[in-house]
């Protein structure tokens, strides 16, 4: 894969997860509350409407590059291995940075009917794994697994 | 495996709860005798609505009862049940609990407990035009004086809110006080019954909702308190506009055009209509008969379809909204020569309409309209048996009121109160300001804004348009469709029917089930909410002096308020996210490098 190539589905990634939290935020509400925070999701603490389609749609964009090796007619094991690697991380960065821009949305552009507008994300919000108190600023626990993970991939595509 | 145990050693230890003692019940107590009756259901309509706890106090009730009440709303007419010495169970409630006054008979009272609880002196009480009373005024708002009740009371040391005038505007004496007592608790006097003579006056016909409603806000000001707010996500009032007296004839081109413009433009403001429909046009005289589903009414039936793609809905207005020889529109239906008609009778004529109705707009029809309302019992049973959840009607009262079938045993119909009245024909533009005065009135109280509009010309077109535009520019209103409404209403009030307060360093709010999102609990005299507990779960959407809650689905569902900021443990989650951020970095790295050949 070029590194063009790469740069440009980072990119796509990127833009489809602002698309996504600012369509969250500012859209998926009930009188001006954003979806999130009324409805409490039973599976992992995942709204519906991310398992479908916003993760789909994602994974789809994330796996793009895989996707086209697969369906080529000359097919190379490595580079498909290499390609799926760089999807993956590609799909933990977008999920990842979807769920961060809903919070930054949130906190620094709130919706006026938002009871939570201005607010980062509150101990009450704690997803699945909790939340770390990292310089009195809280975060999400599995962006310390994802973030790493993703970051790792591409220092390592960058430096083969 | 190390990241894990550090997990639930964490999320354990964040469980911190803390506990209280020197708790007391936030409640109403209303002491009225059974004169009194009228005025008792206004208020406790007022109290249901605005989402006080309270109760109506028995009979032979201890002082010690009494003074577990927050605020006591008192009525000439329960004097007896505060025991023998009425004067004096009042004097020793009023240093401990708010009291409010409403109406005649404080002369009842001992010169001493009315001079110390209340700061007044007693002179007389007549009828209003004996004192040539015709108005309450205070700085903001002004109530008409009928024939009725008042008392004149002198001031001594209670400040007053509002004065009587006569017809000339001219003072009289005061008719609303209040008294700030030394142990903080406050005293406040109505000196006419400002809880009856609602919709009587029609160029004001609510402001004496709004009164009561500022006053017991000011009165519980000095406690906190805990309302369940009457409309979800913490909004303060809620629109409806219904298209009146709609049949199968209103098929001429101006009134179609008219329909279909008026429906754009509460679509473009995403506001549903409701649309009370006669779905069978009857004229026995020139013997005319024609239904919904006939052809000639295709234009009718096609703009139904369109209000029903802008969310809103058909309520069935009768079935031919006629008796006798009448005209569809003219007569009532139900009630014919002053005899109500037969419970089979009155169920078959709903039961041919609604399925009339159904089979046409091909959607469900929950909500119904007796003609002229002139509904009885009957009529209620007929309509619950049929489905039905939700009856407009013009029961004096700007706020929901419920049907409790004994059999149900819990609400089962919502009545919504025709509030705004209707555009009659021939209006003229300014009829848009005495509307806004009335949107003004409604949002004091959180009353429902119920506008009916038949459409008959241009200037009711435009009134009903500014009219819209006006209750939505005061915000936080509720535009949801009438059955929407009707089934957050029906949740509310069986969750309202479990629900007690206590408030200590934390309040404890108990409420019965409630499938709809949204109950919002505002808490007023405290500090900043700093947590919520719902059936011991953390819940996260709350704001400074609110709380918007999930679904209840128990019998009984408790939510905890707390308001100290509970402090997030800092060095062992970091601890967590850095191990975490290692065993990946040390894991991905390596692989990643191994796949790109970097190794």
């Amino acid at each position: 894969m070029k590194k063009e190539e790469f740069l440009g589905y980072v990119v796509l990634c990127s833009v489809l997860a602002f698309i996504f939290s600012y369509l969250e935020y500012y859209y998926i509400t009930l009188d001006g509350i954003p979806y999130r925070e009324i409805y409490r999701a039973e599976f992992l603490n995942i709204p519906p409407y991310v398992l479908f389609p916003f993760a789909p749609v994602l994974a789809l964009a994330a796996f793009l590059p895989t996707i086209n090796d697969l369906f080529s007619r000359r097919r190379d094991l490595n580079e498909l291995q290499r390609k799926f690697v760089v999807s993956a991380a590609n799909f933990l960065w977008a999920m990842t940075l979807l769920d961060v821009l809903y919070y930054v949305l949130r906190f620094a552009f709130p919706h006026p009917m938002d009871p939570l507008g201005g607010l980062w994300i509150t101990p009450g919000e704690a997803p699945l794994l909790g939340l770390v108190n990292l310089l009195g600023i809280l975060w999400p626990t599995w962006y310390f697994a994802t973030i790493p993970a993703a970051i790792s991939v591409y220092v390592a595509y960058h430096i083969s | 495996m190390c990241a894990l145990l550090l997990l639930t050693i964490s999320a354990t230890m964040l469980r911190v709860q803390a506990t209280g003692s020197d708790e007391y019940h936030f409640r109403v107590g209303v002491v009225a005798g059974e004169s009194s009756r009228e005025s008792v259901a206004h208020l406790s309509d007022m109290l249901r609505h605005s989402g006080y706890p309270y109760d109506l106090v028995t009979p032979g009730s201890q002082i010690s009862e009494l003074s577990t009440y927050s605020l006591l709303i008192i009525f000439e007419s329960g004097l007896s049940k505060l025991g023998e010495n009425a004067s004096e169970s009042i004097l020793n409630l009023s240093g401990r609990r708010n009291l409010l006054w409403i109406g005649h008979g404080i002369g009842a009272l001992d010169r001493e407990t009315l001079s110390k609880v209340f700061g007044l002196r007693y002179v007389s009480e007549s009828l209003a035009e004996t004192f040539g009373v015709a108005f309450a005024s205070s700085s903001s708002r002004r109530t008409r004086i009928f024939n009725e009740l008042v008392t004149h009371v002198e001031v001594i040391e209670a400040r007053v809110e509002a004065c009587f005038l006569d017809i000339t505007s001219r003072r009289l004496f005061p008719s609303e006080t209040h008294l700030r007592l030394d142990t903080g608790t406050i005293s406040y006097f109505f000196a006419y019954d400002v809880s009856n003579w609602w919709n009587v006056d029609p160029e004001s016909p609510w402001s004496r909702p709004a009164l009561l409603s500022a006053a017991i806000r000011f009165v519980s000001s000095n406690t906190p308190t805990v309302l369940l707010r009457p409309y979800p996500r913490n909004l303060n009032s809620a629109f409806i506009c219904r298209i009146e007296d709609v049949d199968p004839l209103h098929t001429s081109a101006e009134w179609l055009e008219r329909a279909h413009g008026y429906l754009q433009e509460y679509r473009a403001r995403r506001v549903p209509l409701s649309v009370a429909l006669v779905p069978v046009y009857m004229d026995p005289v020139s013997r005319l008969e024609i239904r919904l589903s006939e052809e000639s009414a295709n234009p009718v039936s096609e703009w139904l379809n369109a209000v029903i793609r802008g969310r809103g809905v058909v309520v069935q207005h009768g079935l031919t909204h006629q008796h006798a020889n009448w005209r569809t529109g003219v007569g009532t239906e139900f009630l014919v020569n002053g005899s109500w008609m037969e419970y089979e009778d009155q169920q078959r004529r709903i039961s041919v309409g609604k399925i009339e109705i159904e089979d046409v707009v091909r959607s469900r029809v929950l909500a119904f309209e007796a003609p002229h309302y002139k509904s009885n019992d009957d009529t209620l049973r007929a309509l619950l048996a049929l489905g039905f959840r939700c009856v407009f009607d013009d029961h004096s009262s700007p706020f929901f009121a419920f049907w409790f079938p004994e059999e149900h045993g819990r609400p089962s119909l919502v009545l919504v109160p025709e509030t705004l009245g209707y555009i009659p024909l021939g209006s003229t533009l300014s009829m848009e300001d005495s509307m806004r005065r009335l949107v003004d009135e409604l949002a004091e109280s959180g009353g429902i804004l119920l506008l009916y509009n038949h459409l008959y010309d241009d200037v009711a077109f435009t009134i009903g348009i500014r009219t819209m535009e006006y209750a939505l520019q005061k915000g936080s209103v509720w535009t949801a469709n009438v059955n929407e409404i009707t089934n957050f209403a029906l949740e509310r009030a069986r969750s309202y029917s479990g629900f007690s307060v206590e408030i200590g360093p934390e309040i404890t709010v108990r409420l019965g089930p409630c499938a709809e999102r949204g109950l919002t609990l505002l808490v007023n005299g405290k500090e900043r909410i700093g947590w919520v507990r719902v059936n011991g779960k953390e819940w996260p959407l709350f704001a400074e002096n609110y709380v918007i809650l999930p679904e209840l689905p128990a019998d009984s569902n408790t939510v905890v308020i707390g308001f100290k900021q509970q402090a997030y443990p800092q060095w062992k989650t970091v601890l967590l996210g850095l191990g975490l951020v290692g065993v990946v970095t040390c894991t991905v790295l390596p692989i990643s490098r191994r796949v790109f050949g970097g190794e």
